[in-house]
């Protein structure tokens, strides 16, 4: 996957549970404490549920990451054999994938109702994530071959030359 | 024709026994103390009595070992020189003439302890002075063993958490886990590290390694198969430091899995005798139920 590093990043994904879910089910994504809510996030507004924007939290502490999206008392948002478009938007990786320290496993856990000793749904996502380039602006192919050369062999050199210095 | 050295013609056999076994030895470690106990069987024939300790395999008298010797009954016997002849031979002799049935105790300090997992023997000989020929011998069975150190081991999980749900190891997943190693002793750098499991399948290039005290730049990671790291190139790490390994695998179906962990040189672990040695376990609890697809990331 691909995000902005340091920047402000998004995560997608559909949820289609094959087993019974009840009224107030809710989703938490456990994650590395290294993925947190940028300073854009907005609990009422960057998640969003099948297109819907839904109420959703964002806890780091010393070990980890939770994020919830969490059903009303009265509404069930993950219905059996549905699959519901997910979208949270604003949070920050702190850095790309590593092997070691950066390491960004999605445990989801969908809880079925709001009785106690619910049933618990997990699974796990591990993906890579890649730093996404930034784009380099105004930019110019610039065809040479000035560098001096005395035999026949003249060098074909491309240039990329571009006219904002606050890209190099 | 001349004699051997130490050649035994006769059948006696001392009555020696040793006190304290050291079976407990760390490799590279010194043997402060070793004590044995000495019934005389063959009175000497000469005024002073030499005694000859040989000890086996790589354990060595330092030129810092010194015998003194103890009453058990009567005074003790008085020692006249002590010399060590070679790093597995030391010669005592005794200003006293050895009659039947003479008992005494005799230490030996600073025996030194092999940088391996090995045994040894300590031989004594009773000789008469300037004589080759021994009265009598006791050969003591493998007094002397080493044991390898154990380091302290931890499993967790990608995060370098303590499993807890839902951040648990999931059976039939890709997943990495994080192995910690707190050193008992130096790394040396002609050591290496190698990490096997009985079930888990690392995977090549996800395995990294580094160190709380020391920078290591330059490890070469090598797998031998699929259930076994090999990592080298560390300098030196001193005692007490932190090693953390973590490494993507596929945890199969197995609800436990076994970690071992072997530091020493490369002759030693392919021998299964490292010095350094330990392992641990974690369980895999979580079962995933797949009810999430098309997971995306975008910037911007």
């Amino acid at each position: 996957m691909t995000v902005v590093q340091g920047g402000t990043s998004s995560i997608s994904f559909s949820v289609t549970p094959l087993f019974t879910t009840y009224t107030g089910s809710f989703l938490q994504i456990y994650t590395s404490k290294y993925l947190s809510a940028s300073a854009t996030f907005n609990a009422s507004t960057s998640c969003l549920v099948n297109a819907v924007a839904q109420p959703c939290t964002i806890v780091t502490n010393t070990q980890y990451t939770v994020i919830t999206i969490a059903s009303s008392t009265s509404y069930n948002l993950f219905p059996i054999s549905t699959t519901i478009p997910i979208t949270i938007n604003q949070l920050s990786f702190l850095s790309a994938s590593s092997h070691s320290k950066y390491l960004y496993h999605f445990y989801f856990q969908l809880t079925v109702s709001l009785a106690s000793l619910a049933a618990t749904n997990l699974y796990l996502i591990s993906p890579m994530v890649v730093q996404q380039r930034n784009t380099i602006t105004n930019f110019q192919p610039y065809f040479s071959n000035n560098i001096y050369n005395t035999g026949s062999n003249y060098l074909n050199v491309i240039r990329l030359v571009s006219s904002d210095p606050t890209q190099w | 024709m001349g004699q051997v050295f130490l050649e035994f013609k006769n059948n006696n056999l001392m009555n020696s026994v040793s006190i304290n076994t050291q079976i407990g030895n760390l490799p590279g470690s010194t043997v402060s103390t070793f004590l044995i106990d000495v019934t005389i069987g063959a009175a000497c024939p000469t005024p002073l009595s030499v005694f000859l300790f040989t000890i086996s395999g790589n354990y060595q008298f330092t030129v810092s070992s010194l015998v003194t010797s103890m009453a058990v009954s009567g005074s003790p016997p008085q020692i006249l020189s002590t010399t060590v002849v070679s790093p597995n031979i030391i010669r005592v002799t005794f200003n006293e003439q050895f009659t039947v049935s003479r008992h005494f105790r005799l230490t030996i300090s600073n025996i030194f302890n092999p940088q391996e997992i090995s045994q040894g023997a300590v031989s004594l000989y009773s000789l008469p002075y300037n004589s080759i020929s021994p009265l009598e011998v006791s050969e003591l069975s493998v007094p002397f063993q080493t044991v390898y150190y154990t380091p302290t081991l931890n499993i967790y999980n990608a995060e370098g958490n303590t499993p807890i749900s839902p951040m648990l190891f999931y059976m039939s997943t890709n997943q990495y886990l994080t192995l910690t190693i707190l050193l008992p002793r130096l790394f040396d750098p002609s050591f290496i590290l190698q990490i096997k499991s009985d079930v888990l399948a690392f995977q090549k290039g996800t395995v990294y390694a580094r160190t709380s005290t020391v920078n290591n730049n330059n490890l070469i990671y090598k797998h031998p198969n699929s259930q076994t790291i090999q990592i080298s190139g560390f300098s030196t790490i001193p005692s007490g430091s932190l090693i953390t390994v973590t490494m993507r695998a596929w945890f199969g179906t197995s609800p436990i899995f076994n970690m071992y962990v072997s530091i020493d040189t490369p002759t030693h672990i392919a021998s299964n005798a490292p010095i350094i040695y330990n392992t641990v376990s974690a369980t895999v609890s979580a079962i995933a139920n797949n009810y999430i697809s098309a997971f995306t990331g975008t910037g911007g």
